[in-house]
Parts: structure tokens; C-alpha cells; sequence
């Protein structure tokens, strides 16, 4: 039985667009003129070859990467929105997996979700126990997580986002190659959380090679490659001034 | 998660870690002893000589094995991805770094701390100087820390990591040094330690106010 | 006239070439006359004998390895707040001649002492602090060169070069309390006897010199720094066509 998800106030969140981004990383020009809109219920695919910008235009969303140009804008007013700013209502998960190999898994499971800020005090450990049911990890709560397998580790990532559909103050989902090492079963679990997700209204962004496609909410692609410039050593002159 | 409520998170979390690798207290502890020992075995046992030299020997092999811990206090965050889940969660960076660095001071300065009294006499050093001792240490050790966060925060991931934050900190623990060690010896001297003590204390104050703030910048510079 | 239109590259480049020989000339001709000063015209000094001349590098020099840090310090507060590319290709196109400013300090202080002091080294306050000043430079040298990413190496240097500024005369200070806590009266190398006019014109001309090299030497490597980091650009591959 999967708990029940918090819906989002659309009068909270309305959204995220980007305007005309650009990011350099060392010398090299990743992206230019990369725009797009993002509204609640739906699921941004970001699809290009290895190195095109993927994970880094999830980083810069946050501003752990810095953007060479463009604006972001959020909020059911559409104003403008720094990155670090965006931090508080994103739920972020990069390519590295993100728990420490020297606690057990509902321990790290407990550290994401507090830092998360999604697990109240009370029937905590309902809920992480619940969270990790759902993902398929019951009887691995108290092992280390680095006796875990990769789909393992992967799947205890899913778990924080489980916990977070309970949540309302993180309506916008990062994912970095959510897939890696995630079995069939795996990927119908990622799949029903992005699906419950977008249905309460919120959004995600999920780099990926696979093609993964929630059963509720709007699907949308983004190729990052058409965004690469055109020399991608001539960039560098105009931006970097 | 208030300011407070992140501290209390990171000081927990890393406490818990310690704890399951107890073979790190361990190391410091044993670096510590016997980089005191060295030095009696290369100059030789004369209960003069290691008086004098004591409170300074104590304070170097104290500040290498404070130093010799910092490398891990970033590193493993950083290559299990939970550095950039701290700096990505939107909490205020510089509570969870000041978080981290108490509990850095509490597992490798305060077992140094322990241990000092029996090094003092190892160094047949007068019971006077003790309190000083401790007491500078008490006073040094958190600004060792401090600065060494800053440090390794600046070389986090490279390759030649741990050498070069001992280059870039070495410089930096001069005064530290001088005024801890020269406390000790002042109050061997009969005179009066407070001025050295002082200083520390200040030191001590402003690493407190300032170290998470700037460490928390060098973190998210090598983030980037 | 926009000033912060010299901060580009593009346009400083071709600048910094023709304020060179400008800067190269002042220094030769002012060491000339500093050393003729220097070594031909002041009086042999009554406690000393020939040997004190040594001040009219020693001093310059140590001047110079302390001024060029704080220099070096302004670029930057600029690198980090203002994210200019240029000044952070000035802080590492100093870095070096600081480096080797510090280094003449120290050798010539040695030469120094040892007729005067009867030792080659004698822990003075002075000496100690410009040997810290050039681990201080080394070390940024070391972090700068062993990071890849340049924007990260920029900015790294740059926070290493702040806390570095800020610590300078704090050890400055402890240095000096160390010194004169453990040998007592000073073992100074600044104690010379009251200078004559002519000396004190001979060591204003050399710093005058240093000064002038420094500037030169730095335009020049950061003319190759440019270079080196622009190289994709369409600027530079017209100026080799």
C-alpha cells in the first residue's frame, strides 16, 4: 500500500523557465541559447550524447555550476529566480549515488530525508520504513550500503524521492540518470514515483539514456545537442566577455 | 532546517561515521605519540634537553596530526556525491560545514587533548606548564582546524590533494604555532602567558565566526 | 571612454604589447642608476664595509616580494566578486616574479650575514616572514597549476590569495614576537646606522627599478597567458593568419 502524496498548490509552484542559458565548463562552450518551459504535471526528458550537458545543465539549474548567461524564472508569478534560490524547492539526485558506504540503508535514508526536510518527527520510522518497502529494499534496511548492489544503491535513491511525495516544499524533481543499473523492476518503480509526482503537480527534469515514461503527466523531450554551438570553440569569444 | 537544526545534522552524521571508523582515532593518536617520540630518540634522552624542547615538540606533533586528519574531512563527501547533495538541499552550507568541523575537533583534537598530560611527562615537563599547555592547545587546535578546512576545501579532488593542503597550511599555522607553543614556554620562563593566550583566544573567536563562512565559499568553488 | 573596456582580452592584449617596452625601458635605466648609485657613489658604510651595498638589492626586493602580494590580493577581490578573467590571469602572471622577488630577498639577506652576523641564516623576523611569504606564493603556484578546470583554478587562487592577505601580517606580527622573545635585542638586518641621503636614493631608485620589471615582466606573461587561453578564439587565429 503506498502512502498517500501531498498535492502541490499550483498557487505555490507554477513552473520554471529557462531563458536563453549558456554554460562553458573550463574552455570548453557545452550549451547555447538553450530555452525551454516547464509546467506542473510534467516531465522534461533531457536526451543528447555522452558529455552534451546533461548533468551539467542540472547542476547550473542549482547553481553548483555556474551559468555563463541566461535568466531563470519560477513561481506562479514568473519572476526571476537565481539558482540558489531554486535549491529549496528542488529535490536533487546526481550521478554519484549519494549515501555514505559506512551506514546502513535506512540510516542514509534518514540523513537524505532530514536534510530534505521531508520527515516529520512523528511516524518517522513508518515512513522510512514504508519508503523503503516501496522501493523494493525491506530487508536490506540494516545492511551497509556499501554491501548493496548498484541497482541497490540506485533504488535507495529512489526511496528518498518516495518519502518526498509526502512533502509539498520540493515540488521540482532533478534526476541524473535516475535508470543506471536499475532492472526492470527498478524502472517500474522510478516510473510510479515520477507518475504519482507529476500527478499531485510537480515537475521533473531527469537526465537519461533510457526512455522512461510515467503512466500520468505530460512527457516532453529536450535534445541537448541542437544546442551546442555551432563551432563549439567559437563561443568562448562572445560569452566570455 | 534552521541554521541550528543543520549544524546538529552534520555534527551528528559525522560523529556517527567516526564512530563506525574508529581505526581514524586510532591513526591520529598513534601519529601523535610517535611523532613525539621521534625526537628524543634522534637527540637523545637527556631529561634537560626534552624539558626544553617539550612544549615545543608536543605543539608540532599535535598541529601534523590535526592536520594529517583535515583531507578527510571533505574527501569522502566529495567522492560519494553527498558533498553535492549538502551544497544542492538548499541549507545554509556554511551550518552544515560548522557542523563538520565540530565534530572534526571533537574526534581528532580532543583524544590529542587526553593524551597530552601523559606526553608532558614523558618530557619530564614542570606540572606548572600542564595547564598551559592543555590550555593552548584547548585555544589552538580549533584554529587548526578552521584553517585546515579552508585548505582542503580548496584542494578537494585534486590528485596531489593531501601534499598540497599540507603546503598551503603549513604557512598559515605559523602564528598559531608561535603563540601556542610560545605560551608554554613563557610560563616555563616564570613569566606570564596570558598575552600568548590571549592572542589564541582571538584567533580562536574569529576561525569560529569566519572558517564555515569561508570554507563553505571554497567548497562551492570546487564544486564548480 | 569605458574603462572595463580594456578588461577584455581582445583589447588588452595589443595594449600590454605596447606598454612593454615602455616598462622594460624605465627598469633598465632606473637599476642602472640605483646600482651606479648603489655600488659607485655612497660612502662605504663605518661599521659594515663594502658588503652592506647588498641593502640595495636586498631591500628593494623584499619590498617588492610584499607589495606584489597585496597586488596580487586586489586582483583578487576582483576575480571573486566580479568574475574578471583578466585579473585573475594578472594574480598568476605576478605570481612568479613575487616568487622570485622573495627568493632574491632571502639569498642576498644570507650573503648579508654571513660576514655581518657570521651565519648564513639567523631566524631574524624579517627573513622568516619573507621565507613564509615565499611558501605563500609557492602554494599558489602549486594549487593553481594542479587544478584543470580553469574557472575553478581562478578562483581557488584567488580565495587562497585572500585568506593569504589577510594572514600576512598576523604572521608578520607573531614572527616578530617569536624573534625578539628568543634572541632579545634585534639581530636585525634593518639595524643599519643612520642612512646617508645617498644611500636612501640608491634604494629608492632600485625599488623603483624592481617596481618597473615587475610590471613589465608581468605584462609579458600575461601577453602569453592570453594567449595561451584565447587560442580558439577568432582574434587570436587573425593575429597568426
Amino acid at each position: 500500500m503506498s502512502p498517500a502524496a501531498a498535492s502541490i498548490d499550483p498557487a505555490s509552484f507554477g513552473g520554471l523557465t529557462a531563458s536563453s542559458l549558456a554554460l562553458i565548463r573550463g574552455e570548453r562552450t557545452l550549451f547555447v541559447d538553450l530555452s525551454f518551459s516547464l509546467a506542473p504535471g510534467e516531465l522534461l526528458r533531457l536526451l543528447g550524447p555522452n558529455g552534451s550537458g546533461k548533468s551539467s545543465l542540472l547542476r547550473s539549474l542549482l547553481g553548483l555550476t555556474p551559468l555563463a548567461r541566461g535568466q531563470l524564472f519560477a513561481g506562479p508569478a514568473k519572476s526571476p529566480v537565481l539558482p540558489r534560490e531554486l535549491c529549496e524547492q528542488a529535490l536533487y539526485q546526481g550521478h554519484a549515488h549519494g549515501a555514505k558506504g559506512e551506514l546502513t540503508a535506512i540510516e542514509n535514508l534518514t540523513l537524505a530525508a532530514t536534510l530534505d526536510g521531508s520527515l516529520s518527527a512523528d511516524h518517522a520510522g513508518q515512513t522510512l520504513e514504508a519508503a523503503l518497502d516501496e522501493v523494493g529494499l525491506a530487508r536490506q534496511r540494516h545492511i551497509e550500503t556499501r554491501r548493496l548492489s548498484q541497482g541497490q544503491k540506485q533504488r535507495l535513491n529512489l526511496a528518498r524521492f518516495a518519502i518526498a511525495l509526502r512533502a509539498t516544499d520540493r515540488p521540482l524533481w532533478l534526476m541524473d540518470e535516475p535508470s543506471a543499473a536499475l532492472d526492470a523492476g527498478g524502472l517500474t518503480v522510478l516510473e510510479a514515483l515520477l507518475g504519482r509526482h507529476l500527478a499531485r503537480g510537480g515537475a521533473a527534469i531527469v537526465a537519461t539514456h533510457l526512455p522512461i515514461a510515467p503512466h500520468q503527466g505530460i512527457l516532453r523531450d529536450l535534445q541537448l545537442d541542437a544546442f551546442a554551438p555551432r563551432r563549439v570553440r567559437e563561443g568562448l569569444a562572445e560569452l566570455a566577455q | 532546517m534552521t541554521e541550528l537544526g543543520a549544524i546538529a545534522w552534520a555534527l551528528r552524521r559525522d560523529l556517527t561515521l567516526a564512530m563506525r571508523r574508529r581505526g581514524d582515532i586510532l591513526n591520529v593518536l598513534g601519529f601523535f605519540v610517535l611523532a613525539c617520540s621521534m625526537f628524543p630518540l634522534a637527540i637523545g634522552p637527556q631529561r634537560e634537553w626534552l624539558q626544553r624542547i617539550g612544549p615545543g615538540v608536543i605543539w608540532v606533533a599535535a598541529l601534523l596530526s590535526v592536520m594529517l586528519a583535515l583531507p578527510r574531512l571533505f574527501e569522502h563527501d566529495h567522492a560519494d556525491g553527498t558533498l553535492d547533495a549538502m551544497v544542492a538541499s538548499g541549507r545554509p552550507l556554511w551550518a552544515l560545514v560548522a557542523g563538520k568541523l565540530i565534530a572534526a575537533w571533537l574526534v581528532t583534537a580532543l583524544p590529542l587533548l587526553a593524551l597530552t598530560p601523559a606526553l608532558a611527562l614523558a618530557f619530564n615537563l614542570p606540572t606548572s606548564t600542564l595547564p598551559v599547555l592543555v590550555g593552548s592547545l584547548l585555544l589552538g587546535t580549533p584554529v587548526l582546524i578552521g584553517i585546515g578546512a579552508i585548505t582542503s576545501a580548496l584542494a578537494l579532488g585534486l590528485k596531489s590533494g593531501p601534499v598540497l593542503m599540507t603546503l598551503l597550511c603549513l604557512p598559515l599555522y605559523v602564528p598559531v604555532l608561535v603563540f601556542g607553543a610560545g605560551a608554554v614556554e613563557a610560563q616555563a620562563a616564570g613569566l606570564s602567558p596570558l598575552a600568548h593566550l590571549a592572542l589564541l583566544g582571538a584567533g580562536m573567536l574569529a576561525v569560529l565566526l569566519l572558517a564555515p563562512l569561508v570554507a563553505a565559499l571554497a567548497l562551492r568553488i570546487s564544486v564548480e | 571612454m569605458n574603462p572595463f573596456r580594456f578588461a577584455a582580452p581582445p583589447v588588452f592584449y595589443p595594449l600590454a604589447g605596447r606598454l612593454l617596452p615602455w616598462f622594460t625601458a624605465a627598469a633598465v635605466l632606473l637599476a642602472v642608476a640605483g646600482l651606479y648609485v648603489g655600488f659607485g657613489i655612497a660612502p662605504t658604510d663605518f661599521q659594515q664595509g663594502e658588503v652592506y651595498r647588498i641593502i640595495f638589492i636586498h631591500v628593494p626586493s623584499a619590498w617588492m616580494a610584499m607589495f606584489i602580494y597585496l597586488v596580487m590580493a586586489g586582483y583578487a577581490v576582483l576575480t571573486l566578486v566580479w568574475r574578471s578573467k583578466l585579473s585573475a590571469m594578472m594574480c598568476r602572471a605576478l605570481a612568479p616574479t613575487g616568487a622570485i622577488m622573495a627568493v632574491i630577498a632571502l639569498l642576498t639577506g644570507a650573503i648579508w650575514g654571513k660576514p655581518t652576523w657570521g651565519a648564513w641564516w639567523v631566524w631574524d623576523a624579517r627573513l622568516t616572514s619573507t621565507l613564509i611569504l615565499l611558501f605563500l606564493y609557492l602554494g599558489y603556484m602549486a594549487l593553481v597549476a594542479a587544478i584543470d578546470d580553469t574557472t575553478r583554478a581562478d578562483r581557488a587562487g584567488a580565495l587562497l590569495l585572500l585568506v593569504g592577505v589577510v594572514n600576512v601580517p598576523i604572521i608578520y606580527f607573531s614572527v616578530r614576537w617569536w624573534n625578539t622573545l628568543h634572541q632579545g635585542a634585534s639581530v636585525s638586518l634593518t639595524a643599519s646606522p643612520k642612512m646617508a641621503s645617498t644611500m636612501l636614493t640608491g634604494m629608492l631608485l632600485m625599488s623603483l627599478a624592481a617596481w618597473m620589471y615587475a610590471i613589465a615582466a608581468a605584462l609579458h606573461r600575461v601577453r602569453s597567458i592570453i594567449l595561451q587561453r584565447e587560442r580558439h578564439t577568432r582574434w587570436v587565429r587573425q593575429l597568426f593568419a
